[in-house]
């Protein structure tokens, strides 16, 4: 059996009143892990626990065999993770160069030419080679998520942890961007959480949906999908049996909901259906996830 | 088309080497036009053959690139490194946000006008002023050296191995090299008893920081101490001379907050570590 790259138990996080994170149990494995969940479901306080920016107030948190429990262990951690928060912020006259190679030093790159010849590979590795002298400022949003995210791919991490990596990139650069996170993950343990349930669905092995604090799925994207199988159906109109319904491209509505009505006509379902079924779930109707 | 020959290793070394005649150099040649495994052999062996004089197309195009991509250390950076820190730590140093301008402006700006007001016929109003002033520029120099409401890339930043405290001193550090002279000359203009004994509260003020920026963002305690000695100078300012502050038990005070804070910031840098390791 593979030893977990992340492991948590029993973490708990709280700001104020309100408990952010709520008894999360976790056990990560190296490949991709999707992070799902509505606005305040925990997502970001999840990751930046993983980035080691926050500290959990309860639980155990075990990241690349170090248990947090001391700077040493921090540094050992940081020393093979990659982080891209949800929040960008770039320093001011920084180019995109300057900002990757101020990063590189940070993460203990001393040696100028080295350093630099890491600096320009994760610039070409999310397409931003010829713009490495502008200025951050200059850019695009989609564009500076790339240079946030070239700092977090610098050294090829064991660990890396991604924030809505996908927010603000055109469809290109998502396909492209993907195939870059693919590569990543062949040796490295990767974490991301996204409102984009297609880039789970194209990227992930496994997804975890957060739910107030509480992680209300965990398993692999199939098992989820499959979860959705005959309670998608499309219709000339807005079933009121549904949970969710909206109009497509081709002027019909597709319909998500406990079960499909027998005369309906049930199409497969996609990862954003099931999510839409099992944000719908309460406890007592809580979908069953085959295994 | 596929090559199912290649060019033996001995004659490709020297054609690379020039040692071999006219008519193998033309067959050589000719093979190595259309044959992508041997261009990759010849350009190995060019590489390994130190006497080669074909250039090193690899590190020419790095020079040509950091010459293009690579900023020039910034006028800060260039003076920190003089004053002897690594380049990546200089780099680092230059990199607060306190040090891009408008941090130096202010403390000009507050410094100018305590030194005029001093000049002028107003000399307790300037000497309260520079008393406010003076003992919080290293207090908001701490504060601005590693806290996320300045510093728009703390999140990252904080993420990486680099000793966290060892940022805060560097900066702290650079901080008060470029500010501090400002502020020490604003005070020759003031009487004697004022300058430079300022110091002892800033000082105070400092340590304190430093070590409680172990633990926390420095930002709201320098806020804390900041709001604190601003009230006690002007109360103290409205009951007679603010330069008592300076005097007595004021100064045991200083004293008691330095050692305590350096005592208790050295414990913490034997226990969360500043040493960095730059491969």
């Amino acid at each position: 059996m593979i030893r977990p790259t992340v492991e948590l138990i029993g973490v708990g996080k709280r700001f104020g009143g309100t408990a952010a994170l709520d008894g999360v149990d976790l056990a990560l494995t190296p490949g991709i892990t999707g992070l799902l969940g509505p606005n305040g479901a925990g997502k970001t306080t999840l990751l930046r626990i993983l980035a080691t920016v926050l500290a959990a107030d309860e639980g155990v948190v075990r990241l690349l065999d170090h248990d947090l429990a001391t700077p040493q262990d921090r540094t050992a951690v940081r020393r093979r993770l990659g982080y891209l928060p949800q929040e960008l912020g770039f320093p001011r006259g920084f180019s995109a160069f300057r900002f990757v190679d101020y990063m590189a030093v940070l993460k203990e790159w001393g040696s100028a030419p080295a350093r630099h010849a890491e600096v320009r590979r994760v610039l070409e590795q999310v397409d931003l080679a010829t713009l490495a002298t502008k200025r951050i400022s200059t850019l695009s949003g989609g564009q500076r998520r790339r240079v946030a995210l070239a700092q977090a791919l610098l050294g090829a991490p064991d660990l890396l942890v991604l924030d809505e990596p996908t927010t603000g990139l055109d469809p290109e650069q998502r396909v492209a961007l993907r195939r870059v996170l693919a590569e990543t993950a062949r040796a490295a343990t990767l974490v991301l959480a996204t409102h984009q349930t297609e880039d789970v669905a194209a990227l992930c092995d496994r997804v975890i949906v957060l739910s107030g604090g509480h992680v209300q799925f965990d398993g692999r994207v199939a098992q989820l999908v499959a979860a959705a199988t005959g309670r998608v159906w499309l219709a000339d109109a807005p079933d009121p049996a549904a949970q969710a319904s909206w109009r497509t491209g081709s002027g019909r509505y597709r319909n998500v909901g406990k079960a499909a009505p027998s005369a309906a006509e049930v199409v497969d379902p996609t990862l954003e259906d099931a999510y839409l079924l099992l944000r719908g779930a309460t406890t007592s109707d809580s979908i069953e996830v085959p295994a | 088309m596929t090559t199912r020959w290649h060019v033996d290793e001995a004659l490709l070394v020297g054609w690379v080497e020039g040692r071999i005649g006219p008519v193998f150099a033309a067959s050589v040649e000719q093979h190595v036009v259309g044959c992508a495994l041997c261009r990759d052999r010849v350009g190995r062996a060019a590489v390994s053959d130190p006497g080669s004089d074909l250039p090193d197309f690899e590190r020419t195009w790095s020079a040509i690139r950091d010459a293009v991509e690579v900023p020039r250390p910034s006028r800060t950076e260039r003076l920190l490194a003089a004053g002897g820190l690594s380049a990546p730590d200089a780099m680092l140093a230059a990199g607060a946000p306190a040090l891009r301008g408008a941090w130096l402006s202010v403390v000009a700006l507050v410094v100018l006008f305590a030194a005029a007001a001093s000049l002028a016929d107003a000399r307790a109003a300037g000497v309260t002023l520079f008393l406010i002033v003076a003992p919080l520029i290293p207090v908001a120099g701490v504060a601005v050296a590693y806290s996320v409401e300045v510093d728009p890339a703390l999140e990252q930043e904080a993420a990486t191995p680099y000793p966290k405290l060892r940022l805060v001193l560097l900066r702290t550090a650079a901080v008060l090299v470029v500010s501090l002279p400002l502020v020490a000359a604003a005070g020759l203009f003031l009487p004697t008893g004022v300058s430079p004994r300022w110091l002892l509260p800033a000082a105070g003020f400092t340590a304190v920081l430093l070590a409680a920026s172990t633990w926390i963002d420095p930002a709201r305690p320098a806020i804390a101490v900041a709001l604190g000695w601003v009230i006690t100078v002007a109360v103290t300012a409205d009951r007679g001379s603010p330069v008592e502050l300076l005097t007595g038990s004021g100064v045991i005070v200083y004293l008691v907050l330095l050692v305590g804070g350096l005592v208790a910031l050295v414990l913490r840098i034997r226990h969360v570590g500043v040493r960095r390791r730059l491969s």
